[in-house]
C-alpha cells in the first residue's frame, strides 16, 4: 500500500447544529449515488392523499383562491383582527417545530446510516456468497476472468438476497413512519439459512429490537466504530432512544397545522405554512425515497425486475390518516405470502370486517407468513381467531388440520418454540420471539463460527473471518460468546500459523490454547465470562474448535512437505535440475509460500467436496450426541494432548506443587508488606476526602500459585519457577481501587488532570490502560483524556499503552478503568477506577454469577444457606435462554447505572419476564447487603 | 523532555523465532512511512499551538502478527495551557487488530518540533523502535483479545 498522509481534524465530529444540513444520502457500492439522492421535486408526484408532494399543495395552494367564501364577507379589520389572534398559536407551532428539526435530523442520519449499511451487507453477503459458490453454469476456467457480478449469483441465494432486500426495505420504511430505529443487520447470520429462514431470522431480530433487547453495533455502526462513538458521545443515542417522541410530535404538529389551516379558511385567511415542520418532513420524505431506491437499486443489481411494481419500493404517503404502529413483523409491508381463500371462503362475497376484525386478520395473516404460509401446510382455516372473526369470515367453528402440522421451513421445524410463537397475540410475540430468537440465534452463529473458520482456512483469510465471527457472538448475547471467541481466537490464530508453515507460532498459539484450556479449569477467580466457558455450550465449541486447529495443523505438516515437493516439481518443470542440497538453500520465505499455496489448494479442493450445509449438519450431530460431561472431557483431552505434543510427548512437569505454594506464599508476604506503602502513595495523589475511597489488597496465596500453575502449564514459564521469574509474572499483586465519588464530567476532568500531574512528575507510573465499558455503555474517561494521560507518560519518559476500541467492550456490563501501574519495589500493580454506583452494583451482581456457576455461599454456615436458598433456586430455576436475557439485564443495568452516576436521568431496565423478582437488582441489592451482614456476624 | 532517557526506557523484546521474519517484512514500510511523515512533517509541522494530526497509514505486512493497519502519527498536546505544552508534539505508534475495531497505540518520542524531527530523522534506531512497539502493540491486542 502506498503511504500517504492524512490531515485529520484534532477534534472529532462537530455536534450537529440546527442549521439545514444536506439530507442523509445512502450511497452503496457499484450503484449511482446520483440515483438514490435524487431531488425530491424531480420525482412524478403521486395522487395520493396527504402525500408530501401534495402537502406543499396544501400549504401553498396553486389551484385555489387564497380566500374561501367565507372569506368575501369578511371586512379587512375584521381580517386583521383573526389574524391576529391566531398569532401566537402560530408561532408557538413555530417553535415546537424549530426545536424538532434538529432531532429529526439526527434520527433521519442514524436511520440512513443503518439502512445504508444493512444494504451494503447484503451485498457484499452476496458477493462472498458469489466467490465462494461459483455459478455452476459458468465453466470453470472463465469463473476468475470474469468480474464480479451479484447477477450471477445462484438462483436460490440471488432470490433470498433479493428477498432480504425487499424485506429490509420495507421494514426501514416502517420503521421511518413509525419512529423506530431499524434493526442493524449481521449478515453473518444468513449465510448457512434458506430465503424463508432468512426472512424468519430478520422478523426474528426486528421482534428483539421491538422487545426492548438493546442492539449492539460492536462497532459495526453507520460507517465505523469512530462514527458511533461519535454518535454516542454527542448524545445521539438519547435521540434515537426518543425517535419515537419524535415522530408522534411530528404528526402532532401537522394534524394541528392542519386544523388551524381550516379555521383559517373559516375565517377567510390564507393558510399558513411552517417552515421548520415542511424541511422535517420533507427530510423524512427524502429519506423514504432513498431508502426505497436504495433497496430498488439493490434488488435490481441482484438480478431483480419488476421493481417498481413491489411493495416495498413503491411510493407511499408519508403520514397517513391513521398510521399503524405495527411492525412489520406483525404483517405491514412484508413480503407477504397472500392468503388463498378460496375453498374457505363461500363464494365471491366482499368482506365486510371492524377495525378490530381487520386487525386479527391482519395478525392471523402475520402467523401464516412466519409459518411460511401455504408450504406450512396451514390455511386460514387451520389458525386459531376469535369467533368474532370466524363468523365475520364465515369459517365454521370447528374445523380440524386436515393436514399435519410439518413445517416446510427447517427454522421452524428445529425450534417448534417459533411455531407457537406465530400464533400468538401479537402483544405477546415480541418477548417469545426474543427468547426463542436467542437460542436460534446462538447456534447459528455457532454454526457459522465453525463453518467460516474451517471454510475460510481454506482461503488464507481465517483471521478476518473468526474476527467477524467473533464479532457477530458478542453481538448476540452470552450464549454465542461466552468467551469462546477468545478460544477461536487462538485456534485461528495457530489455524493460520500452521497454514503459513509458521510452526514455531502455531506451537505458541497452541501453547496459548491449552493455558486458556486449563485457566478454565483451573482458574476459578478469572473473570465471569472465563468461568461460563464451563458451561455446556462453551465446551462444546471450544474442544470442536480445537479439534479443527489439530486438523488444520496436520494439513499443514502435510502441506509442508508438499511445499517441498512442489519445489522439486516446479525446479522439474523449469528445467533445473536442483539437488537436494540446493533445495534446503530456498530461503525459509520461498517454501512458506510454496507450503502457503498447496495447503491453500488443498484444502480448497477438499471443502470443495462438500457443502456448507453439510458441514453445518455435521456439526449440528456432532454436538447433539455429545454429553455435557463428553464435551467438557474432549476439550480437556485436546488440552493435555496439546500439551504432550508441545513438551515432545509427555505434559510438561510441574514443579512440585509445595515449591509453587512456597513461592506463593513469600509473594503475598511481600505483597502484604508493601501493601501499606502502595495505598499511601495512592492516597497522597488522591486524597480520600476529595476524590473517594481507596480500597486495596495483596493478592492472596491461592490465586498466585493457581496463575502460577497455569502458565507453568501452558508454557509461559519454566517448570523449575523462581522466585523472580514468578514475581515477574504476576501482574495485580496489589489490587487497588479508588471509588470515585465524583463521577460527573468535571469530577472525572479533576481526577484526570491530578492523575496526569502524578503521572508527569513520577509519583505514579502507570504503563497500560484499559478503559473497560459493557456494551452501548459509557466508559469513565474520554479518549481525549487517555490522550492527556499517554503524553503525561511520554513527557515523564514512560512508555504507556493504551488499549481502545472493541476490545474495550465487555459484554458483562463491566465498567471500569483500569491501569497497570509499577509501585515503588517494583511489584507491579492493578488501579481500578469506578464511580460509587457501579461499584456497589459489580459487588452485588457478583452474587448472581456466584450462583450460576454453582459457588457455596454459604461457607458452611446453616444461617447463610437457609438465608441465600430462595436466592439460590431462582437462579437454578432459569432457563439457559432466561439466563442468557438476565446477563443481558444486569449489561443493561452497568449502562444505566453509570448515566445515574453522570446526573442523567435513565429509565431502569426491565427484568425479563419469567424471571424470579428476587433477582430485580433492587432486590439483589438488599440480598447482598442482608448476606454480607449476617456474614459479618457470623465470623 | 530527555528523548533519549525515554528510548532507553523501552524494554527490549522478548521476541519469538518469527521476530526475524516479521522485521524483513516490517522494516521497509517503516522506513518508506516515516519518510513520507518526515517529509511532511517538515513541511506542515508548525513550531507553536495546535495543528491537524499528521499521520500515515500502512498494511501489516506480516501474516505472523495479529495486526492489521499501522499508523505512525504526530500529534500535538492535548493539554496546552503553557507555553512549553504550545511547542509539544508527539510521535505516536498506533496498532489496529486486523478487524480494525481495537487498537493499541504508544508514544515513542515527546518534544518540540526541532527535537522531534531530529529524533525521527536518526533513522536507524527510530526505526527498529518503531517496529519493536509494533510487536510489542499487536502483541498486547491479541492478548486483550483472548482475554
Amino acid at each position: 500500500m502506498n503511504p500517504h498522509i492524512n490531515s485529520q481534524p484534532f477534534i472529532p465530529r462537530p455536534q450537529p447544529t440546527s442549521s439545514s444540513p444536506p439530507p442523509p444520502a445512502i450511497y452503496l457500492p457499484q450503484t449511482t449515488p446520483t440515483q438514490s439522492a435524487e431531488p425530491q421535486q424531480t420525482r412524478p408526484v403521486t395522487p395520493m392523499p396527504l402525500h408530501l408532494g401534495e402537502w406543499e399543495f396544501i400549504t401553498q395552494p396553486k389551484n385555489q383562491p387564497a380566500t374561501t367564501s367565507t372569506s368575501a364577507q369578511n371586512t379587512a379589520p375584521a381580517l386583521l383582527q383573526n389574524e391576529a389572534a391566531q398569532m401566537g398559536q402560530i408561532q408557538t407551532l413555530n417553535e415546537r417545530a424549530e426545536a424538532l428539526k434538529p432531532h429529526v435530523e439526527v434520527v433521519s442520519e442514524v436511520e440512513a446510516g443503518i439502512v445504508q449499511y444493512n444494504l451494503s451487507q447484503l451485498m457484499q453477503m452476496g458477493v462472498t456468497t458469489l466467490q465462494q459458490q461459483p455459478n455452476p453454469n459458468i465453466p470453470a476456467p472463465l469463473q476468475s476472468l470474469i468480474p464480479v457480478n451479484l447477477k450471477n449469483l445462484p438462483a436460490e441465494e440471488s432470490q433470498k438476497l433479493r428477498a432480504m432486500v425487499e424485506e429490509e426495505t420495507a421494514q426501514a420504511r416502517d420503521d421511518l413512519r413509525a419512529g423506530r430505529m431499524s434493526a442493524v443487520l449481521d449478515t453473518q447470520d444468513y449465510y448457512a439459512l434458506g430465503r424463508e429462514e432468512s426472512l424468519a431470522l430478520m422478523r426474528v431480530q426486528q421482534g428483539l429490537q421491538e422487545a426492548g433487547i438493546p442492539k449492539n453495533f460492536n462497532g459495526k455502526s453507520p460507517t465505523s466504530e469512530a462514527e458511533l462513538r461519535s454518535l454516542q458521545t454527542l448524545g445521539y443515542v438519547e435521540e434515537v432512544a426518543s425517535a419515537r417522541s419524535i415522530n408522534q410530535e411530528l404528526q402532532a404538529l401537522y394534524s394541528e397545522q392542519q386544523q388551524l389551516n381550516q379555521q383559517r379558511a373559516e375565517m377567510g385567511l390564507p393558510p399558513v405554512e411552517l417552515p421548520a415542520l415542511t424541511e422535517s418532513l420533507q427530510r423524512m420524505e427524502t429519506l423514504d425515497h432513498q431508502i426505497a431506491e436504495a433497496g430498488k437499486e439493490v434488488y435490481e443489481l441482484l438480478g431483480g425486475f419488476g421493481s417498481d411494481y413491489r411493495p416495498a419500493f413503491s411510493e407511499k404517503p408519508l403520514i397517513a390518516e391513521e398510521q399503524s404502529q405495527q411492525r412489520p413483523s406483525q404483517g405491514q409491508n412484508t413480503v407477504t405470502i397472500p392468503i388463498n381463500l378460496t375453498g374457505i371462503l363461500p363464494g365471491d362475497a366482499p368482506l365486510s370486517l371492524t377495525q378490530s376484525q381487520t386487525d386479527e386478520l391482519i395478525r392471523v395473516n402475520d402467523s401464516l407468513n412466519l409459518l411460511q404460509g401455504n408450504k406450512s401446510g396451514l390455511s386460514l382455516k387451520d389458525v386459531p381467531m376469535s369467533e368474532d372473526l370466524r363468523n365475520a369470515l364465515n369459517i365454521p367453528p370447528e374445523v380440524a388440520p386436515t393436514t399435519p402440522f410439518t413445517p416446510f421451513n427447517p427454522f421452524v421445524s428445529t425450534q417448534t418454540a417459533i411455531d407457537r410463537i406465530a400464533l400468538l397475540p401479537a402483544e405477546e410475540r415480541a418477548q417469545s420471539v426474543a427468547d426463542a430468537g436467542k437460542r436460534i440465534i446462538g447456534e447459528s452463529v455457532h454454526q457459522s463460527a465453525v463453518t467460516k473458520a474451517l471454510g475460510e482456512a481454506a482461503n488464507n483469510s481465517l483471521m478476518g473471518h473468526l474476527t467477524n465471527a467473533k464479532n457477530v457472538s458478542s453481538g448476540y448475547g452470552e450464549l454465542a460468546t461466552l468467551n469462546t471467541e477468545a478460544t477461536t481466537e487462538v485456534a485461528a490464530l495457530a489455524a493460520q500459523a500452521a497454514i503459513y508453515g509458521n510452526h514455531a507460532q502455531a506451537m505458541d498459539m497452541l501453547r496459548a490454547a491449552a493455558g486458556y484450556t486449563t485457566d478454565m479449569r483451573t482458574d476459578n477467580s478469572k473473570l465471569e465470562q472465563f468461568e461460563l466457558d464451563l458451561r455446556f455450550a462453551s465446551a462444546q465449541l471450544v474442544s470442536d474448535l480445537l479439534i479443527g486447529t489439530t486438523e488444520l495443523i496436520g494439513g499443514a505438516a502435510i502441506a509442508k512437505q508438499l511445499g517441498k515437493a512442489t519445489a522439486n516439481n516446479v525446479a522439474k518443470q523449469t528445467g533445473r535440475n536442483i539437488a537436494q542440497a540446493e533445495l534446503a538453500n530456498l530461503s525459509q520465505s520461498s517454501l512458506e509460500r510454496l507450503a502457503r499455496e498447496e495447503a491453500s489448494s488443498i484444502l480448497r479442493n477438499q471443502l470443495s467436496k462438500v457443502t456448507k450445509a453439510d458441514m453445518a449438519q455435521q456439526t449440528r450431530s456432532s454436538l447433539a450426541s455429545l454429553t455435557q460431561q463428553q464435551a467438557k472431557a474432549q476439550g480437556e483431552a485436546f488440552a493435555e494432548a496439546a500439551k504432550k505434543v508441545l513438551s515432545g510427548g509427555t505434559a510438561a512437569p510441574r514443579p512440585n506443587e509445595d515449591a509453587i505454594k512456597a513461592i506463593a506464599q513469600n509473594l503475598n508476604s511481600e505483597y502484604s508488606q508493601s501493601m501499606q506503602r502502595a495505598l499511601q502513595e495512592m492516597q497522597s495523589v488522591f486524597p480520600e476526602e476529595q476524590f473517594g475511597t481507596l480500597l486495596g489488597r495483596p493478592k492472596d496465596p491461592t490465586s498466585i500459585a493457581d496463575k502460577l500453575g497455569t502458565k507453568i502449564d501452558a508454557g509461559k514459564l519454566p517448570a523449575n519457577l523462581d522466585y523472580d521469574a514468578a514475581r515477574s509474572a504476576i501482574g495485580d499483586g496489589i489490587g487497588t481501587r479508588l471509588v470515585l465519588k465524583d463521577t460527573s464530567p468535571q469530577g472525572i476532568d479533576q481526577f484526570t488532570d491530578t492523575l496526569a500531574d502524578a503521572i508527569r512528575t513520577r509519583q505514579l507510573n502507570v504503563t497500560e490502560i484499559n478503559n473497560y465499558r459493557g456494551p452501548n455503555g459509557t466508559a469513565y474517561l474520554s479518549e481525549p483524556q487517555i490522550s492527556k494521560l499517554q503524553q503525561a507518560a511520554a513527557d515523564a519518559g514512560t512508555p504507556m499503552k493504551v488499549l481502545s476500541g472493541n476490545s474495550a467492550v465487555k459484554p458483562s456490563g463491566y465498567t471500569t478503568t483500569q491501569m497497570n501501574i509499577t509501585h515503588p519495589g517494583g511489584i507491579s500493580g492493578e488501579f481500578q477506577v469506578r464511580g460509587s454506583l457501579i461499584n456497589e452494583l459489580a459487588e452485588q451482581e457478583h452474587i448472581f454469577y456466584d450462583l450460576a456457576k454453582g459457588k457455596d455461599l454459604s461457607k458452611g454456615h446453616p444461617e447463610l444457606r437457609e438465608f441465600i436458598q430462595p436466592t439460590k433456586d431462582a437462579v437454578e430455576s432459569m432457563s439457559e435462554a432466561q439466563q442468557i436475557m438476565y446477563r443481558e439485564y444486569l449489561s443493561q443495568t452497568y449502562s444505566h447505572t453509570r448515566q445515574l452516576e453522570l446526573g442523567i436521568p435513565h429509565p431502569p431496565p426491565k427484568l425479563p419476564e419469567g424471571i424470579s423478582p428476587l433477582l430485580e437488582i433492587e432486590n439483589l441489592s438488599k440480598t447482598y447487603h442482608d448476606y454480607s451482614s449476617l456474614k459479618q456476624q457470623l465470623k | 523532555m530527555d528523548i533519549q532517557a525515554m528510548s532507553d526506557r523501552i524494554p527490549p523484546q522478548s521476541l519469538g523465532s518469527h521476530v526475524q521474519d516479521s522485521s524483513n517484512a516490517m522494516s521497509p514500510l517503516v522506513q518508506k512511512n516515516l519518510k513520507t511523515l518526515l517529509e511532511a512533517a517538515h513541511k506542515q509541522l508548525p513550531e507553536f499551538g495546535t495543528f491537524p494530526v499528521l499521520s500515515t497509514t500502512f498494511q501489516n505486512p506480516d501474516p505472523h502478527l495479529y495486526a492489521g493497519k499501522i499508523n505512525l502519527m504526530i500529534e500535538p498536546a492535548i493539554d496546552a495551557k503553557t507555553e512549553e505544552q504550545q511547542r509539544k508534539r508527539y510521535f505516536k505508534v498506533q496498532v489496529e487488530t486486523p478487524s480494525g475495531q481495537s487498537h493499541a497505540s504508544q508514544i515513542l518520542i515527546g518534544g518540540d518540533k526541532n527535537s522531534l524531527l531530529k529524533s525521527l530523522d536518526e533513522q536507524a534506531p527510530i526505526e527498529t523502535q518503531i517496529a519493536d512497539t509494533i510487536q510489542s502493540l499487536a502483541q498486547r491486542l491479541a492478548e486483550e483479545e483472548m482475554r
